[in-house]
């Protein structure tokens, strides 16, 4: 396993980089067993997929085999996901994260700290974005990586640890050397911090950025 | 359940944070459909999957294609 970086990604890091945009048709032949469709939806996410998995996994190897094993959970999740109206891609985000997070805990022998599965979001597919709501967010990614560099330090340390190790509330508290409630309400004020002004942003207001 | 006292805790859900007493009691609430937290959860995933950015890419490994197209024939 390589050295871990210093320095964690908060967002987008330039307009250059963009995120992947939307396939609704790809999404649709995927459903219909095309798995054509299913190889050129890979070609063009994997790259952008492989480096985040990579940043959990900090292994080449588990970070390919992560992204590997989300497409082949698309492809038999494909005929239950809803193709119109409905952007996939959170949903392969999530998974491959889930996935290489796995993937690392298993190389390391550590077993997680916190309840992880969302039972109930497995069952149903109501909690995805529309794609309307995916590409408003897209159109707008350089002022919300902004938002992610307004958090208060401590708050983004936790986030990060949680985001990129998968770390659970106890876990953070004592990665950090803080009580524990210090560090739940520090994450919950975090995300409110967010949330406010992702609405913000994702309105039609961005004054306040 | 009330559920504005769950507004903080979306986000943290889905990124698996959350101990398992608050975890169950997400998962609980949301097994019952609430139109309204179903809206918050779609709001929330926006939110992880901006969070899951690197704004990095890293180039597959030449055969990783083949590689899934293997594991697809199996399935």
């Amino acid at each position: 396993m390589t050295p871990r970086k210093q320095s964690r990604p908060s967002g987008p890091r330039s307009r250059q980089e963009k995120g992947p945009s939307a396939f609704p048709g790809t999404f649709a032949r995927i459903a219909a067993r095309d798995k054509t469709a299913l190889l050129e939806l890979y070609a063009r996410l994997a790259p952008w997929m492989l480096a985040m998995t990579l940043e959990i996994t900090s292994d080449r190897q588990d970070a390919a085999s992560a992204v590997e094993e989300t497409f082949v959970r698309l492809w038999l999740e494909a005929p239950r996901l809803p193709n119109k109206g409905f952007s996939v891609i959170p949903w392969l985000v999530l998974t491959a994260r889930r996935v290489a997070l796995q993937r690392r805990w298993d190389r390391s022998g550590t077993q997680k700290g916190s309840s992880f599965a969302p039972g109930p979001l497995s069952d149903s597919f109501a909690w995805l974005p529309t794609q309307a709501e995916f590409d408003r967010l897209e159109q707008r990614r350089e002022l919300l990586r902004r938002i992610l560099r307004q958090l208060p330090k401590h708050q983004h340390e936790a986030l990060m640890l949680a985001v990129w190790d998968g770390l659970g509330e106890e876990a953070i508290a004592q990665r950090l050397g803080e009580p524990l409630a210090r560090v739940q309400s520090g994450l919950r004020a975090g995300m409110r911090f967010i949330r406010h002004r992702m609405r913000v942003v994702l309105g039609t207001w961005s004054a306040l950025i | 359940m009330v559920c504005p006292y769950l507004e903080d805790l979306w986000e943290l859900y889905l990124l698996g944070v959350l101990g398992a007493e608050d975890a169950n009691t997400v998962s609980e609430h949301l097994a019952t459909g609430c139109p309204r937290c179903m809206e918050q959860m779609r709001e929330a995933t926006l939110t992880v999957y901006l969070l899951a950015q690197t704004g990095r890419t890293v180039r597959p490994h030449p055969k990783s294609k083949a590689s899934l197209l293997r594991r697809l024939r199996s399935h």
